[in-house]
């Protein structure tokens, strides 16, 4: 079932866009995207010298009119694009209940897999730990993935890191990487994480998506124990004026490391509150970042 | 608020002993599950690097539901120990004026009677929970029993307690009783006038009804010569018409080594209202060992009811008396030879190194200017010691320092002028409720006064010797007073004062003539003999010394206050305020009342939580 969000007037706001990618990749198929792959495009690419078979077509009657040589003109394929979305779903994203951040994560997710299948872009979607899907393509195959993360994701096994490693190393064609994220992690594991989308030769763009509560976890004055959402870790907390200015910094200071940690990999970094208009997000911030056009 | 915590008790009181145990168990609780509620955040990331920040906040600050908890613990363990409401324990001090005015009898039955009887209806009227402290006044204000009594003990030990000869010093013994923080109130019975009513006491009537009475209150032997002498009697009727006395003579003479009485003479008295008379019999002092004088009221109509009190219808007097003895030491006898000046006292005076070689073991002593190396054992005065004196190095340390001061405007004031005392190293002797009337001395003040050891001691703090001129009369009566009470009888003439103290050389073989009709009695509680002296407590005549040299000595009580039985007042009794409420259920259970406690603190911290539950959801507790 859709979510509530995915009004036709989303759907109509959605099929305007499509993905971009800051690289040219082999594509499976015929698509909308420049390949790599020279050929019958129509985004012109280079000259070469005539050999003897080429197609008189190609040839530049114009520069052999100025040179006196006979070069022929490559063009760009247009090819379909493959699509990873990382989407965490580790306990962080699904804590505190109420900021509803898999929700947020999971209709971006959704709204970027609309926008790919419907520009004939193949997509997997990756949830480390829970699902790791085929690669879907087809404007059909939205409903599938729709009812795949219909359900919450019920982690098992080891941490997110170790999970996406495993699940980035599944991934068989190069493309666009999407993370999408809280990143209420240590950089080092954002980083191993990182590293193996870029060992797939992904065009990453991290979404991070943040609730109320990351940044508030408490109200002033407030004596409790803190239970760590993945690791079960307590600390008392007691929060006073004092504390929570210090937490602010902290968080800001994490912020500010995740983004730099981003900026320097080259990596699209776009973040989003849950409760921010979700519609705006996706169509504007998504597009600054150059995920989308 | 803390009588009320005192009258708790507990059933089994060791089951408190969980109390403290089950704190610590919830302490060690708390500790361990921290503070405050659990909830699940996305990741402690952030609040890891607070930890520093927090860990100095990491003391024990327990929430208010920890201290709901401890009271619900220590309620159950109050709960489970048992508590019960003790009946408040009230603790009444009863002094019984057991002094010789009481002996007199109106209406047939004696005022120490009549106290005994309303005593006894007060006791029955207390709760069994009370605790009683009972006292006597005479002849020595003493505690009656072990420590504090139930109301069925003061019943026992009540008729232990008789009339003795003594004056009774109730005001100054219940001035103290009422300072004393260990009574919640005190309850006295006398027939004296109290001056002025106190908080907490309350004085019960012992026979209010004037009893008229007729008393020896002097008796003397006047030595003209040796053959010429003659027994002097001073009769006082406290009554309110003339009484008519018939007075009997009794000379004690020894025969085949038994003492025994030979009725000499005897004459008609009449003596007026609230008047005396005195009564003079010639006796031959040589062949009579002692004398007595017994008064009779006569038969005449009316005249036989005035005598409410027998005991002071008897005196006795003997040449041989030794009491009356004042050795004066001083370096210059010159200076004190105006004691000589002294109506009926006969001074012997003796240097300090005569007296350290051989210091008199009895009479009266009075240091003039000097002070001696040891404390004497006898009845001493200390006029003018040396300012360096170390006499009272010798004296129990650590006593109340009741000093005297001058009484403004006193007469005295306008004759002497009196440097205070200060001796560096003397002591002040302990001040027993008896001298206060010395220490207080409306007469003149006496620097201090004190017993100590069984023996009286004053010391003045300036040269009090009669001198002549016009100031001779006031300075000898203040002198007089002063020899007076130190010396424990009148120096002028043949008896010593009930209870007289006797050395134990001179009292042992001591036996009472056996015709001397006497009071057979032990001594009273703070008069028993103590190790080198005997204690003859009532009057009468005692044979000192062994038969071949045999003395006798008389011993007589007066006292005009204790025979004055006519002047009695109408006793003023001051309102008495409540000190506590005696509980006469006794003992109550407060199981009922801590499982109200209980079961109320568990529903306010039941709503409480329900109120941190709508909290918990509100914050999404995970």
């Amino acid at each position: 079932m859709l979510p509530e969000r995915f009004t036709p007037e989303f759907f109509r706001r959605l099929e305007l866009l499509k993905l971009r990618s800051r690289r040219s990749y082999l594509g499976t198929r015929q698509g909308g995207h420049l390949s790599l792959k020279r050929g019958h495009g129509i985004e012109f690419s280079d000259y070469r010298q005539y050999e003897p078979g080429d197609s008189p077509r190609h040839i530049d009657w114009g520069l052999y009119a100025r040179s006196d040589r006979l070069y022929v003109k490559r063009f760009q394929e247009e090819q379909n694009l493959t699509v990873l979305l990382l989407l965490d779903g580790s306990a962080s994203m699904l804590n505190p209940r109420e900021d509803q951040k898999w929700e947020c994560a999971r209709d971006i997710a959704l709204a970027l897999s609309y926008v790919a299948l419907m520009e004939q872009d193949a997509v997997t979607l990756s949830v480390p730990g829970y699902l790791h899907s085929p690669l879907y393509s087809g404007a059909q195959a939205f409903h599938q993935i729709v009812r795949e993360l219909t359900n919450e994701p019920a982690i098992v096994g080891a941490e997110f890191t170790r999970q996406a490693q495993r699940a980035v190393s599944r991934v068989r064609f190069p493309g666009v990487g999407v993370f999408i994220s809280d990143f209420l992690m240590p950089l080092e594991q954002i980083q191993k994480v990182l590293n193996a989308m870029r060992a797939k030769a992904l065009d990453i763009t991290a979404v991070q998506v943040l609730g109320p509560r990351d940044r508030e976890p408490f109200p002033l004055n407030t004596d409790a124990i803190a239970v760590d959402s993945e690791s079960g870790e307590e600390i008392s907390v007691s929060l006073t004026a004092q504390a929570q200015i210090d937490y602010q910094e902290y968080f800001e200071q994490h912020m500010i490391a995740v983004r730099q940690l981003f900026f320097d990999a080259r990596v699209g970094f776009c973040q989003t509150m849950t409760t921010d208009n979700f519609s705006q997000f996706v169509v504007q911030s998504l597009a600054r970042t150059g995920l989308l056009q | 608020m803390i009588e009320s915590l005192t009258a708790i008790g507990f059933a089994t009181p060791y089951a408190l002993l969980t109390v403290p145990f089950a704190a610590s168990v919830l302490v060690y609780a708390y500790r361990k599950r921290g503070r405050g509620h659990r909830e699940v955040v996305a990741s402690v990331l952030i609040l890891r690097k607070l930890k520093t920040t927090l860990s100095a906040r990491q003391k024990f600050v327990p929430p208010p539901r920890f201290f709901v908890e401890l009271l619900l613990v220590a309620l159950l363990g109050l709960a489970a120990a048992g508590a019960y409401r003790q009946a408040p324990q009230e603790r009444i001090a009863l002094v019984l004026d057991n002094s010789l005015g009481m002996a007199a009898r109106v209406g047939g039955e004696s005022r120490l009677e009549a106290a005994k009887t309303d005593l006894r209806s007060f006791i029955e009227s207390l709760s069994a929970n009370t605790r009683l402290g009972l006292f006597a006044t005479s002849p020595l204000f003493h505690q009656v029993g072990q420590g504090l009594l139930t109301p069925g003990g003061v019943l026992q030990e009540l008729e232990a307690i008789q009339i003795a000869y003594g004056p009774d010093a109730l005001q100054g013994v219940l001035g103290k009783l009422t300072q004393d923080p260990d009574f919640d109130r005190v309850v006295a019975w006398s027939d004296k006038a109290l001056d002025a009513p106190r908080a907490r006491l309350q004085v019960r009537s012992a026979g209010l009804g004037k009893a008229a009475n007729v008393a020896i209150t002097e008796i003397s032997l006047d030595t003209r010569s040796e053959r010429s002498a003659a027994v002097v009697a001073e009769i006082a009727a406290f009554a309110g018409r003339e009484v008519t006395v018939a007075a009997h003579l009794t000379g004690f003479r020894e025969v085949a080594g038994t003492i025994s009485g030979v009725k000499l003479a005897e004459k008609q008295v009449t003596v007026p209202a609230s008047g005396s008379a005195q009564v003079e019999f010639p006796v031959d002092i040589a062949s009579n060992l002692a004398f007595s004088v017994r008064i009779e009221p006569s038969s005449r109509a009316g005249d036989a009811a005035v005598d409410a009190i027998l005991e002071d219808d008897l005196a006795f007097v003997a040449p041989s008396g030794g009491g009356n003895q004042l050795n004066v030491v001083t370096a210059s006898p010159q200076s004190a030879e105006s004691l000589t000046r002294l109506p009926a006292i006969s001074p012997s005076f003796m240097t300090p190194e005569q007296y350290r070689i051989a210091p008199p073991r009895e009479g009266t002593l009075l240091f003039h200017r000097t002070v001696p190396s040891e404390f004497p054992p006898v009845n001493s005065v200390f006029m003018l010691p040396p300012p360096d004196s170390q006499l009272g190095g010798k004296l129990v340390q650590g006593q109340s320092i009741p000093i005297s001061r001058w009484q403004e405007g006193h007469p005295l004031l306008s004759y002497l002028n009196v440097p205070l005392l200060s001796l560096k190293a003397l002591v002040p002797l302990q001040r027993p409720g008896w001298a206060e009337e010395v220490v207080a001395s409306t007469y003149g003040t006496v620097v201090f006064a004190g017993e100590y050891t069984g023996h009286r001691y004053v010391a003045l703090g300036f040269d009090l010797l009669p001198f002549g001129g016009r100031r001779d009369p006031l300075a000898s009566v203040l002198l007089l007073n002063i020899l007076k009470w130190v010396s424990g009888a009148a120096l002028s003439s043949g008896y010593e004062i009930a209870p007289y103290r006797i050395p134990t050389e001179q009292a042992a073989p001591s036996q009472r003539p056996q015709e001397v009709r006497y009071v057979a009695a032990a001594a009273p509680q703070g008069l028993e003999g103590r190790g080198d002296e005997r204690v003859a407590p009532v009057p009468g005549l005692l044979a000192i010394g062994g038969t071949a040299k045999r003395t006798v000595r008389a011993v007589d009580f007066f006292s005009e206050e204790e025979s004055n039985t006519w002047a009695l007042q109408t006793l003023d009794i001051p309102e008495i305020g409540v000190v506590s409420v005696i509980d006469e259920r006794g003992a109550d259970s407060l199981s009922n009342t801590l499982v109200w406690l209980v079961l109320v603190v568990l529903g306010v911290e039941f709503a409480w939580a329900l109120l941190r539950a709508g909290a918990g959801r509100r914050l999404g507790v995970g």
